[in-house]
């Protein structure tokens, strides 16, 4: 199925389709999960990282679905 | 008297008499405020009745420090800016950074009060303890920079930071701010048009005095622990490497970012103004950190060339979000521009962006005629119509005459239904953030006694979203399991501490981004520094209480300015529901706004009902007897 990934703040440096490049579409087997799938991209889960799915709020457990998108920041605030 | 006493000096300043006064007030002021903002709300509250013109003689204009400010703790290099704001007619306090605050320690003074309105533009100068008043008419009409560079000519030598007004505040836009250290803002309210009203271009500072460190070896110590954990903090490495301006990324992709006026919550293209755009197309540098301060989350952007070529500080989250995602401009280097002169003329880009999304919407309603813009295109994304309209608000020309009156003033003028889409409460235009999706920041921005933002209490902690938060929550909680940012339980609680501990930060003169925001500073921390710093031994709930005394004092006040004021939100947003995406439905309805003011104002010991504190609250917090008049403002 296919999804995309979209990397922020230094973290789309793992994406393959090179620097400076924000979003890439990807893929992946059914029932990978969020986690898996960033982590096949080189992020770890204890590196302080917020994950959206479709503009939710999930954790590292989350299962993909075809179309979904997948979004990982770190965790900003202040203005 | 140098930075170790704990008395306070303040400079008062009639600029109607050309008269400077010096007054050090007793040591008990510190015991009860603390400083900086707290010593500023007593000397407002004592200083005017009720109801003076906010761009009379008698409101006054009090820049106060913290003690902290001077010494080598983490991030103390802020002061705090009071008066009677024209943008609300209520409280208003706005806290700025730079180096400004610590020139004033050094300088050895606490606080500068200034009253009276001058016949002619001045600029007052502040040289250790020498004070004058000096003619501004050379600069008055010029930008910011100008501004700055000519008194520092003028005045010669090193050292000096200026305080000063744009050609907003000399036009009295009620969102002019104050700049510090050319690049720092003092925002909202419109701070700058009370400084433009007194004919009060600028304070420069400086001051070559020692600080007093109570006890060094303790202080440093706990100086060590706070840069051990900025070291190991997710979120200040991001303030480090992006600022500010990587909150955009986050909030658009989390459907949180308010755009077309509060209508949408995403904006495709929006990270051509996220933080890591910005760095990594080389617009956004490095800039140079407020005194102290090892989070350096200050940045500098720069346009090399074309229409939008230049140089400024910044562009901040809100900034980004109010001149560029709001209105849907994607332009890069459009909303640096704005971002630029908005720093140049001093003008608060929050509401600059808030009354220009009013006037895109009404034009698309119908309210407002597009003729209106002689010549400029109003419709959502023209960045070169943005950017022209910024102009001629700071210069009150044509529509920027109207515009200048910020959005509350605009729709009583246009009628119609534009007062629905004015997204202010209290006559303040809302910051940046969706608080349907965000309870704690909903409850947070109706209590604000300066409107609807997120600088009086700014509840990170309820997206749980980095280690601190989650440690923070739980604790304040009592709960492994934490509600989600759209539920309200709990929410009146964590809107009470931080509150409290945004007053005490402000108070001692260091930064919401170490404590509130980042949660690396702790209250216990704060009390070591002052322990270690200023001699004086402070527990956890003693210092909350100061702070708790500083929000009830803020709110009495007020109260005395109008007993019908409200703690409420803008209508769109109790009134609308996100119409689309993930949050599509949720909205802050009054029942439930209702539900979660009763709970926090019975936390606070307030009237359920009227939230007016009560006499016993005041009498418990030492407010009754200390604070002259207070008193009467109470209900009998």
């Amino acid at each position: 199925m296919d999804i995309e990934v979209r990397l922020y703040h230094g973290l789309n440096k793992h994406l393959p389709c090179g620097d400076q490049q924000y979003s890439q579409k990807f893929e992946i087997a059914s029932g990978s999960t969020a986690g898996r799938i960033l982590t096949e991209l080189g992020l770890t889960e204890n590196e302080g990282v917020v994950i959206f799915v479709n503009g939710r709020n999930v954790e590292w457990e989350y299962v993909l679905e075809p179309g979904d998108v997948l979004v990982a920041t770190r965790p900003a605030g202040g203005g | 008297m140098r930075s170790g006493s704990l008395e306070f000096k303040i400079a008062k300043i009639n600029l109607s008499k050309r008269s400077v006064d010096v007054e050090v007030s007793p040591r008990s002021d510190f015991d009860l405020y603390l400083g900086g903002r707290g010593l500023n709300a007593k000397l407002l509250f004592e200083g005017q009745t009720a109801g003076v013109d906010p761009f009379g003689p008698d409101n006054l204009i009090i820049f106060g420090t913290g003690k902290l400010v001077g010494m080598p703790a983490p991030t103390a290099g802020q002061v705090t800016i009071t008066s009677k704001s024209p943008a609300t007619g209520l409280y208003f306090k706005a806290n700025t950074g730079g180096a400004w605050a610590r020139c004033l320690r050094r300088a050895g003074w606490d606080a500068v009060v200034v009253s009276g309105v001058s016949e002619e533009p001045v600029f007052v100068v502040i040289d250790d303890e020498t004070i004058q008043i000096r003619d501004a008419s050379p600069v008055w009409g010029k930008t910011v920079r100008e501004t700055d560079a000519h008194i520092k000519n003028e005045l010669g030598g090193t050292g000096w930071d200026l305080a000063s007004i744009g050609p907003a505040g000399e036009n009295l836009v009620r969102f002019a701010c104050v700049m510090t250290s050319l690049y720092h803002a003092a925002g909202r309210g419109g701070l700058g048009a009370v400084m433009g009203s007194k004919k009060l271009k600028a304070i420069a500072v400086r001051g070559s005095g020692e600080t007093f460190v109570a006890d060094r070896k303790s202080f440093q110590d706990e100086v060590l622990s706070i840069l051990a954990k900025i070291e190991k903090s997710v979120k200040a490495k991001l303030y480090v490497d992006y600022g500010t301006a990587a909150t955009i990324e986050m909030a658009n992709e989390g459907y949180s970012l308010p755009v077309m006026n509060f209508r949408k919550n995403r904006l495709e293209g929006g990270h051509r103004l996220g933080g890591t755009y910005l760095v990594e197309k080389g617009y956004m540098t490095n800039g140079a950190a407020c005194s102290a301060c090892p989070l350096a989350c200050h940045k500098f952007h720069q346009v090399k060339e074309g229409p939008y070529k230049g140089v400024s500080g910044g562009p901040e989250y809100e900034t980004l979000a109010a001149l560029g995602i709001g209105c849907c401009v994607t332009d890069t280097e459009a909303v640096l521009k704005g971002n630029e002169l908005c720093n140049d003329l001093g003008l608060d880009t929050i509401s600059a962006g808030g009354v220009i999304q009013w006037l895109l919407e009404s034009v698309e309603r119908g309210v407002v005629p597009p003729e209106i813009g002689e010549g400029l295109n109003l419709s959502w994304g023209d960045g070169a119509a943005m950017v022209e309209l910024l102009k001629r608000i700071a210069y009150r020309q044509g529509v920027g005459d109207l515009l200048a009156e910020g959005t509350k003033r605009l729709s009583e003028k246009f009628g119609g239904d534009s007062w629905k889409w004015a997204v202010q409460a209290n006559g303040l235009e809302q910051s940046r953030v969706d608080i349907r999706v965000a309870k704690a920041y909903a409850l947070a921005f109706a209590v604000n006694p300066r409107g609807p933002d997120h600088l009086h209490a700014q509840p990170m902690t309820e997206f749980a979203r980095f280690p601190e938060a989650v440690e923070l929550f739980k604790q304040l909680l009592g709960k492994e399991e934490l509600p989600p940012a759209t539920s309200t339980e709990g929410k009146p609680e964590l809107v009470r501490w931080h509150e409290d501990v945004f007053a005490v930060t402000d108070a001692l003169g260091i930064c919401s981004f170490a404590t509130t925001s980042s949660y690396i500073v702790s209250v216990s921390s704060i009390c070591r520094l002052i322990k270690a710093g200023l001699g004086v031994n402070l527990n956890e709930q003693q210092l909350l209480n100061i702070g708790r005394r500083i929000v009830v004092l803020e709110r009495m006040f007020n109260l005395r300015e109008n007993p019908e004021r409200m703690d409420t939100l803008p209508f769109r947003l109790m009134k609308e529901p996100i119409s689309e995406g993930p949050h599509k439905g949720q909205v802050n309805s009054e029942s439930e706004l209702r539900d979660m003011l009763r709970k926090y104002y019975r936390l606070q010991g307030y009237d359920p009902e009227t939230g007016q504190p009560t006499r016993e609250v005041l009498s418990s917090l030492g407010l009754i007897p200390d604070v002259k008049g207070i008193e009467d403002v109470v209900a009998t």
